[in-house]
C-alpha cells in the first residue's frame, strides 16, 4: 500500500489515468494554515479498488517523494478532499472538491474531526507544542484515516450526478477564498491570539459549507467575521507594505439593493435611505434623525416581517409578494433553490422554518453567491498586481494596498464592485481601527 | 372552531371571495394551521379534500402500488402489505418526489463503504420503516431495493434460516442488517460447522477442565485456545493417540476417535488448535460469502454501510489462532459480529 519506489509511483501515475480518483493529502503540521504547510503524505484511492499512500516528508518513510509533488498537484479531474486547501497548497484547479460533493449530497458540513484515529489525538495532544506532528504519527494511523475518509467518499463519488449547481460552486468558491486566505493579514503586537501569528501575519479560514451559505470565518479560536468595532481588536491589523494602507469598501445598503434586484424594482440613484424615508415620514427632505429612523424601519421590516400599513409602498408590496410566494413554494415542494447558485434549500435542513426566516436564510445566500461573483472578478483585477483582497465580511471588503498601487488600481476595484448599481463607501487608513471615508 | 368559521376567515382572505386558483388553497392551508391544532399532515389532507382531488386518490393509490410492485420487481410475492405506505406516501409533503424516486429508482452502484441516508431517501427510508411490516425479515430491505434498483427476495414462505439473500441488485444477492447496536446478527450458523464447533467445544472443555461461558462468547473460546496453545499440551496428546491406538478400552477408543476427528479435518494440520481454526473458519466462510455483499444499517445514524462477502470474510476469520476481534459470540448458534471492527465507524456521523 505505501509506495517505496519510483517504479511503484510512476505505475500509480499511470493507473490513475483516465481513471476516477480520490486524493487526500495529509499535512504535516495540523495547528499551522495550510497556506504556510507541508504535506506529510499522499493517500490515492482509484477504481478497482486500488489504494496507495504516498510519502512525502514523514519520518518513517524509506523513500520520501517531495520532488515529485508537483505531478500531483498538476493532476485534473480528480476528486482532492478539500479543494480550497489543495489550492494553497498550489493545487491544479480543474478538481472536484469532496467536502462541497458532500454538503450538496447530505445537506450537512462535512467534518474533518470525524475522521481523525485515537493515534492522532494522542499525538496531537502529547505535542501539543511540536510542529509538524504528523510526520511522526505512524504512517499506517494516516492510512487508516484516510481509509475512513474513503469509506464515506467514495460511494458518493460513484453515485451522485454531479449537477451544474455543484460544478459551478466547486469552480468559484474553493478557488476565491483560497486566494483571499493565502493573502493573510498583517498584525502589529496587538492581536490577542499570538499563537496565531507566523512571520508577522494570520490566516483567514472560511468555511461556505453552513447552512445558508454564508462563509464563518474563524481560525485559531478568533472570529474574523465578528470583529468588535469599538474594543481595539481592529487595532491589531495594518498594511504589510512599509509604504501602504488598508482599504475597505463597503456596500451601500446592500440588502435593499439586492433584494431590488431580485423582485426587479428599480432603485432611483442616491441613498436608498433617503428615498425609502420620504415614503416613511412623508416628507421631501429628511432630517438626521429621520434618516437614522429610516434606515432602521428599513431593516425591521426586511427582517422581522413587513406590516400591513407598509404595503402601499411599492417597493414593500412587491416583496411582500415575494416573500409569500418563496413560502408557498417551500410549502408545496418541501424545499426552494437559492437565487444564483441553484443550491437547494429542504425542510430537513430546517426543520423550523417561517416565512420570514426563510426570506432572510435566501437573503443571505443571494449575498454570498453575487458577492462571491464580484470576488472572483476583483481578484482577477490583482492577479498581476501586488494589491491583496484580504478579508470578506458580507457587505464589506478589506484590501492591503501599496502606495505605488493605490491610484490606479482602487478606481477598477470600485467599478467592479459597483457594477449593476451597487454603490460603495471607501475607507482608508494605516490600521484597521481607524479607517477615514475617502471618495475616488 | 368550526368549520363554517374557519371557511368564512379563508373566503374573507381570497381575493375573489371563493377560490379561483391554486395558491388560493395554500390560504387555506394558513388558515387551519392559524386557528387549529391540527398538524402539517391533517392540515395538507383537508386542503387536497378540498382542492377536490379525493376522486384521483384512489387512482394514485392504485397506479402507486403498481410503480411499488414494477420497482420492487415482487411480481410473485403478494404478502407485503402496501396500504399504510401507499397512504403515507401520498399524504406526504413531498410526495411528488418520494412517488419519482419510487417509479424511476436511483440504480445506485454496489460500492464498498458509507451511504448516510439522507433527504427523500430519508423520508421514504421513515415511511417504510413506520409502515411496512415483514415477517422473517426487515421493512429497510424494500428502500435499498427502490435507492438501488433491486429486487426484494421471497422471505415469508420460507423458514428464517434458509433465507439467503435479502434483495438482489445487478445481479448480485445482498443480506441486509438493520441494527440499533454496535453488535450485529449475522444469523445462523450452517448446520455442519455448528455440529463440529460443539464437538470441539465439549471435547475441549473436556481436555482443559475448563467452560465456555453460555453465550459462547469470543473470550471464553479464545481463553480455552490459550490453554490448548502448548506444545508439551500437544505433545502428550499426540502420546495419548499414540498409546491408545491399540487399547480395548472402548471408552479410550471412543474419545482417541474423537481427537482424531479433528486433525483429519485438513491435510496441513498438525496441531489441534488450527484444526478448531479450520472449523471455524470454514463455517463462517460458508455463512458469509452465501451473499456476494452485506448492507449494515445503524439505526441511530441512518448509515448504510456495504461491504463485500469477501472483506466480511478476511476480517472475521481467525488471526493468529485465535478468534478474531471481529466476532463477539455465537449465542444461541447465531454469528454476532462486532460492527467497529469492520471498520464500519459506527459511532462516526451524527444525526
Amino acid at each position: 500500500m505505501i509506495v517505496d519506489s519510483i517504479e511503484d509511483l510512476d505505475a500509480l501515475f499511470g493507473y490513475m489515468q483516465d481513471r476516477t480518483c480520490l486524493v487526500v493529502p495529509v499535512l504535516t503540521d495540523h495547528q499551522s494554515h495550510v497556506s504556510q504547510n507541508k504535506i506529510s503524505c499522499i493517500y490515492i484511492y482509484t477504481e478497482d479498488d486500488v489504494e496507495r499512500l504516498v510519502p512525502i516528508n514523514h519520518t518513517e518513510q524509506l523513500q520520501g517523494f517531495s520532488e515529485h509533488v508537483h505531478r500531483f498537484l498538476e493532476l485534473e479531474s480528480v476528486f482532492v478532499h478539500d479543494k480550497k486547501a489543495w489550492l494553497q497548497l498550489g493545487g491544479n484547479d480543474s478538481v472536484y472538491d469532496l467536502k462541497t460533493l458532500w454538503w450538496c449530497t447530505y445537506g450537512e458540513t462535512y467534518d474533518d474531526s470525524l475522521y481523525l484515529q485515537p493515534a492522532h489525538h494522542f499525538y496531537q495532544r502529547r505535542h501539543h507544542q511540536l510542529a509538524h506532528v504528523n510526520a511522526i504519527i505512524p504512517i499506517m494511523q494516516h492510512a487508516a484515516m484516510c481509509q475512513k475518509i474513503r469509506k464515506y467518499a467514495w460511494p458518493m463519488i460513484r453515485n451522485v450526478k454531479l449537477t451544474e449547481s455543484y460544478k459551478t460552486f466547486n469552480s468559484l468558491y474553493p478557488k476565491v477564498f483560497a486566494a483571499i486566505e493565502s493573502a493573510g493579514l498583517q498584525v502589529n503586537e496587538r492581536f490577542p491570539q499570538p499563537v496565531a501569528v507566523h512571520n508577522n501575519q494570520v490566516y483567514t479560514n472560511y468555511n461556505y459549507h453552513t447552512s445558508t451559505g454564508r462563509p464563518s470565518n474563524a481560525y485559531r479560536g478568533f472570529n474574523f467575521a465578528a470583529m468588535n468595532k469599538e474594543d481595539g481588536t481592529r487595532s491589531a491589523f495594518c498594511s504589510r507594505f512599509e509604504q501602504g494602507a488598508l482599504v475597505e469598501m463597503d456596500f451601500d445598503a446592500y440588502h435593499v439593493r439586492l433584494i431590488a434586484k431580485l423582485i426587479g424594482y428599480k432603485l432611483p440613484e442616491g441613498s436608498v435611505h433617503e428615498y425609502f424615508g420620504r415614503f416613511y415620514f412623508s416628507t421631501d427632505t429628511l432630517t438626521t434623525e429621520q434618516y437614522e429612523q429610516s434606515k432602521q424601519i428599513t431593516f425591521r421590516l426586511l427582517y422581522g416581517g413587513i406590516d400591513r400599513e407598509f404595503l402601499a409602498i411599492p417597493f414593500f408590496k412587491q416583496v411582500n409578494d415575494f416573500i409569500w410566494n418563496l413560502w408557498n413554494q417551500w410549502k408545496k415542494q418541501g424545499y426552494i433553490r437559492t437565487a444564483i447558485d441553484r443550491r437547494t434549500m429542504t425542510r430537513e435542513q430546517f426543520p423550523d422554518m417561517t416565512a420570514n426566516k426563510l426570506f432572510n436564510y435566501y437573503l443571505q445566500s443571494l449575498e454570498t453567491e453575487f458577492s462571491v461573483r464580484k470576488l472572483d472578478q476583483v481578484l482577477n483585477l490583482l492577479s498581476s498586481s501586488e494589491t491583496c483582497m484580504i478579508l470578506y465580511t458580507y457587505d464589506s471588503v478589506l484590501f492591503d494596498v501599496p502606495l505605488s498601487e493605490a491610484k490606479h488600481i482602487l478606481p477598477q476595484i470600485q467599478d467592479i464592485m459597483q457594477s449593476g448599481n451597487f454603490p460603495v463607501k471607501c475607507k482608508v487608513g494605516d490600521i484597521y481601527s481607524k479607517m477615514r471615508d475617502i471618495t475616488l | 372552531m368550526t368549520i363554517d368559521s374557519i371557511l368564512t376567515e379563508w373566503t374573507f382572505r381570497l381575493e375573489s371571495g371563493y377560490p379561483t386558483c391554486d395558491a388560493d388553497y395554500d390560504v387555506l392551508h394558513d388558515v387551519i394551521m392559524e386557528m387549529t391544532d391540527l398538524s402539517e399532515t391533517d392540515a395538507n389532507r383537508i386542503v387536497t379534500q378540498a382542492r377536490g382531488l379525493n376522486e384521483d386518490e384512489e387512482e394514485l393509490e392504485l397506479n402507486l402500488y403498481q410503480d411499488l410492485n414494477d420497482t420492487l420487481k415482487l411480481y410473485s410475492i403478494n404478502y407485503i402489505d402496501f396500504d399504510l405506505l401507499i397512504k403515507a406516501i401520498i399524504s406526504n409533503d413531498r410526495s411528488k418526489e418520494l412517488i419519482e424516486l419510487i417509479k424511476n429508482p436511483l440504480n445506485k452502484s454496489l460500492e464498498r463503504g458509507a451511504y448516510p441516508i439522507r433527504g427523500i431517501e430519508e423520508i421514504l427510508y421513515d415511511l417504510i420503516m413506520k409502515t411496512v411490516k415483514i415477517t422473517y425479515g426487515d421493512p429497510s430491505e424494500l428502500w435499498l431495493a427502490i435507492v438501488f434498483d433491486g429486487r426484494v427476495e421471497s422471505t415469508t414462505e420460507t423458514e428464517e434460516s434458509s433465507i439467503v439473500s435479502d434483495v438482489e441488485i445487478d445481479g448480485e444477492s445482498v443480506s441486509l442488517k438493520n441494527y440499533t447496536n454496535i453488535k450485529f446478527n449475522f444469523g445462523t450458523l450452517p448446520p455442519i460447522g455448528r455440529k463440529l464447533l460443539y464437538q470441539f467445544l465439549n471435547f475441549a472443555e473436556l481436555l482443559s477442565g475448563k467452560q465456555v461461558n453460555a453465550s459462547n462468547t469470543r473470550d471464553s473460546i479464545n481463553e480455552i485456545l490459550d490453554f490448548l496453545d502448548h506444545e508439551e499440551y500437544e505433545k502428550q496428546i499426540r502420546q495419548f493417540l499414540r498409546s491408545s491406538e491399540n487399547t480395548d478400552i472402548v471408552i479410550i477408543q471412543k474419545l482417541r476417535n474423537r481427537i482424531e476427528q479433528f486433525y483429519t479435518l485438513d491435510d496441513n494440520l498438525d496441531k489441534l488448535i488450527e484444526s478448531f481454526c479450520k472449523i471455524i473458519d470454514n463455517t463462517l466462510k460458508e455463512k458469509i460469502m452465501k451473499v456476494s455483499w452485506w448492507g449494515m444499517i445503524i439505526k441511530g445514524t441512518k448509515v448504510l454501510y456495504l461491504e463485500t462477502s469477501k472483506n466480511i470474510y478476511n476480517q472475521i476469520k481467525c488471526r493468529n489462532d485465535r478468534l478474531s476481534p471481529a466476532i463477539a459470540t455465537f449465542a444461541n448458534n447465531q454469528l454476532f459480529i462486532y460492527g467497529s471492527q469492520l471498520g464500519l465507524n459506527i459511532t462516526a456521523k451524527k444525526d
